[in-house]
């Protein structure tokens, strides 16, 4: 397990160096800066101008020494930077947004379990009957509809039908849990739907898979229950795929998360990136990008510990 | 569409603009003149309680703001959102009417005292929302923070400071002004209020003005800015305007995606937010809704470069005409804008007694005449030619005027590729004379010199975008004239001289100024679009329930 952990650290240390490196160079070779936004316009602006507000952004010397100084003070000294924008250090902006995201993956995995599970079970156990064909239907669905398209939809419906919309200033879990259970119960549904139809078809054609093999049928010929056949002997071993989807489900709601979070107003991690983009903020975007990689690397180490939990014969030493 | 302008505040003590400037026209003559510029205080005061008795007052309005401010500090080259999250507690010397009418504001009067120096005396009595006195110590160290900065503004608005040298103090609450040479746009950069905020002197090392601020404006700050979330105002106590502001609160949450803002105003989560044209079509006939529109200072235009060393038929200026000749203004407006928008130059429709009128525009100088613009055509001697026009990726109008203008255009025989780019890179682009054309924009100026600026062989921006042009002495000669001419009667003419010539070099060629949509709330009275792009209705706004 030490071993383990310990390659993994290091895979981890080695994915985030080559991350960092990659979109550190990226935004630098997308055309335009946060010069050519603040000084939009100004056609007095002189060159002499600009280059001085670049060297007051630390972005005017070379790629190399602009890397090793923006690497070297996360390293030694936890500090992202200030946000160009805004001028406001970046730690805080993260630390805020890094709550509401987290809020909403959590609340959107829940959903997308709490309905892809029963969901899947049940089309496979009643295999081409009405329910099957229901479930199947709505994994369609769940994987055809983008999560922005149908924010969009829920908010246009709830206001034009029932005169209601969730609140549009982020209210946190600890000041009001009810307020924030009905502000993040819409975004959450939205980018639920894909993460719920494709746990949900996973999960339906590993259990068929599973329901036919000797155990099963040797716990059934044994006269173990039905229910208990199901969920102890089949579902168990028709979850560690399902875990593994889910884990890399984690990444993609990050990134579905970012106009989903827009359109419900939650100035999340994704909303802020997008932000960031548009205006050429380096910092903001390099530790935005920074930590939704490391949590990605993060929860996929966890799925693979979760994984030698759900099947003993898979040993994380292996 | 139903629609309708409110009117202006019924406090309006307007000075206007020309009236003004003919005091600050005795500046080029040296002569002393004393600028009575406020009214007699008590007069003022007792209408001003006359007409409070009829308004209600009271209530808190929520408004949405589309953009984040990103930062709420006053001085550096800002983001008009910036503006938009500190313009109800900033103010200036002078201040604009709905009208671009200049007025009192922090200055109850003004002095010229010589060639190059302006005295204001700064009016009786008034304070910062914290209650401490307004002195000329807090208006020069306001001025000192506008030439230079500090973060997070990051530069001074090159384009737009006049030539102020230095202020210094005559007595504890008049400040001179001295100028490096006389600036005709002096007047303007303060009552447009964008970069000209007044402060308590030493605010900055108290104070983090990212978030947090104090000045004399109606309302004050309550809490802080939240980046990405909301900034909230109370009404100011001490605030110099008799009986404003009507309203006891304002807050501002920032809703950027328009569908949201759509559905809160719809449900009356909010009272008021601007829109596209296509979302005030969406929620027109909603109820408790009316949708106001109004024009603003923002145009677009086509911008050719012109380089040395180089030969593109667009260099023949008869080729340029041909092409402002082949674009249908009238049809942009009704395909793109419903119908709402005119006919603009160089200088921003709508932009007081300094422009083209719709008439000269639409019959003359913009005209659309496909004849003429052929046979300008054939006497440049080309037949067609292809060229890359960049433009906005968002949002969707320039698209769209894009792709009108590429089919007028191809019946000159003119093969426009569109390029749509996102605006840090269109920015980009734009400033190092990247492009050949460029659809573009431009928004509010505080003086009409900042529309023709760039004409000017001396402008920074000049040898990026027109180095290979032949020049135009009455152009360079206009500019030069246009900006230390101070007498406003003398003043004008120039500038219409010059946007006549500028009309005929068509190396900017004017296109359209469009309107700008904002839905309110019917309980919300007096608020109006205001031409700045501000949203300065809201400082004397009320709401009826």
């Amino acid at each position: 397990m030490t071993t383990f952990l310990i390659r993994r650290f290091i895979a981890m240390v080695a994915t985030l160096f080559a991350v960092s490196v990659t979109i550190f160079l990226m935004v630098r070779l997308m055309t335009g800066d946060i010069i050519s936004i603040i000084f939009f316009g100004d056609e007095a602006a002189t060159d002499e101008q600009k280059n001085l507000v670049r060297k007051q952004l630390g972005i005017d010397g070379s790629y190399y020494h602009q890397y090793t100084h923006w690497a070297g003070r996360i390293l030694f000294h936890g500090d992202f930077g200030n946000s160009f924008q805004s001028g406001q250090p970046i730690a805080p902006i993260l630390g805020h947004a890094i709550h509401i995201t987290a809020e909403l993956i959590v609340l959107g995995i829940l959903i997308a379990l709490l309905f892809a599970i029963p969901l899947g079970v049940i089309s496979a156990v009643k295999r081409d009957s009405a329910a099957d064909y229901g479930a199947r239907l709505t994994g369609l669905i769940g994987i055809s509809i983008p999560g922005f398209w149908l924010a969009t939809l829920l908010i246009i419906f709830t206001s034009r039908v029932f005169n209601w919309l969730p609140p549009l200033l982020y209210v946190s879990i600890t000041s009001d849990p009810w307020k924030n259970f009905t502000q993040f119960i819409f975004p959450a549904l939205s980018i639920s739907v894909f993460t719920l139809a494709i746990v949900m078809r996973m999960l339906r054609a590993t259990m068929l898979e599973v329901l036919n093999l000797d155990y099963v049928r040797t716990a059934r010929a044994k006269g173990v229950p039905r229910r208990t056949v199901l969920i102890k002997h089949a579902l168990r071993n028709a979850l560690i795929p399902v875990v593994t989807v889910a884990g890399f489900e984690v990444g993609y709601l990050i990134a579905g998360a970012a106009i989903v979070e827009t359109i419900f107003n939650l100035p999340g991690v994704g909303y802020n990136l997008l932000h960031a983009i548009s205006q050429r903020d380096y910092p903001l975007i390099e530790a935005t990008t920074l930590l939704i990689a490391a949590v990605f690397v993060v929860v996929n180490t966890l799925v693979d510990l979760v994984y030698g939990m759900l099947d003993p014969r898979i040993s994380v030493a292996d | 569409m139903s629609d309708k302008q409110t009117e202006s505040s019924p406090l309006e003590r307007e000075v206007s603009r020309r009236g003004l400037l003919a005091k600050a026209g005795k500046l080029g003559a040296g002569a002393l003149v004393a600028g009575a510029v406020a009214a007699p205080a008590e007069a003022a005061r007792s209408k001003a309680q006359r007409v409070a008795k009829t308004v209600p007052t009271g209530g808190t309005v929520t408004w949405a703001l589309e953009q984040d401010p990103a930062f709420i500090a006053p001085f550096g080259a800002t983001l008009t959102a910036s503006r938009w999250g500190n313009e109800m507690m900033y103010e200036s010397l002078l201040e604009w009417d709905p009208k671009l009418n200049l007025k009192p504001a922090i200055a109850e009067s003004y002095k010229v005292s010589s060639k190059k120096s302006i005295d204001f005396q700064i009016r009786k009595g008034i304070t910062f929302s914290d209650g401490s006195p307004v002195t000329a110590n807090d208006v020069i160290y306001s001025f000192n923070l506008q030439a230079a900065p500090p973060a997070p503004g990051t530069s001074a608005p090159t384009s737009q400071l006049p030539a102020i040298d230095h202020l210094e103090a005559i007595t504890p609450t008049a400040v001179r002004m001295h100028l490096k040479q006389p600036d005709a746009r002096v007047y303007g950069y303060i009552a447009w209020q964008r970069y000209s905020s007044i402060v308590p002197n030493g605010i900055y090392s108290t104070k983090n003005m990212a978030v947090d601020g104090i000045g004399t404006g109606p309302f004050m700050l309550k809490g802080t800015y939240v980046s990405n979330d909301h900034v909230n105002f109370v009404k100011n106590p001490h605030y110099w305007k008799p009986g404003l502001p009507y309203l006891d609160a304002i807050n501002f949450p920032i809703i950027t995606d328009e569908q949201t803002r759509l559905a809160a105003l719809r449900t009356g989560q909010i009272d008021g937010a601007t829109v596209s044209v296509d979302g005030a079509a969406a929620i027109n006939g909603a109820p408790n809704v009316t949708v106001l529109h109004g024009l603003t200072a923002a145009f677009r235009e086509l911008q050719m470069t012109i380089k040395p060393g180089q030969t593109k038929p667009w260099y023949d200026k008869r080729v340029r005409q041909a092409v402002n000749f082949a674009i249908n203004r009238a049809n942009i407006i009704k395909q793109v804008y419903n119908g709402y928008g005119q006919y603009s130059g160089v200088v921003a429709a709508g932009y007081g007694p300094w422009v083209l009128s719709d008439d000269q525009l639409q019959n003359k100088y913009e005209k659309y005449d496909l004849p003429t613009a052929k046979s300008l055509m054939k006497a440049a001697g080309v037949s067609g030619f292809d060229v890359t026009l960049t433009t906005f990726s968002t949002p969707n109008d320039f698209a769209a005027i894009a792709a009108l203008i590429k089919s007028d255009l191809s019946q000159i025989g003119i093969n426009v590729s569109i390029v749509p780019q996102d605006t840090a890179s269109f920015g980009a682009n734009n400033s190092a004379g990247a492009f050949d054309w460029d659809l573009t924009a431009r928004g509010m100026r505080g003086d009409v010199d900042g529309y023709v600026a760039e004409y000017h062989p001396a402008a920074a921006i000049y040898g990026k975008w027109f180095a290979g042009w032949a020049g135009n002495k009455t152009v360079f000669r206009d500019i030069g004239n246009g900006r230390i001419t101070l007498d406003p009667a003398k003043r004008l003419p120039i500038y219409q001289d010059l946007n006549k010539v500028l009309a005929d070099e068509c190396l900017e060629i004017g296109l359209v100024s469009v309107s700008k949509w904002q839905v309110v709330n019917t309980r919300l009275k007096n608020m109006y679009v205001a031409f700045t792009d501000f949203n300065t209705g809201l400082r004397n706004a009320y709401v009826t329930k």
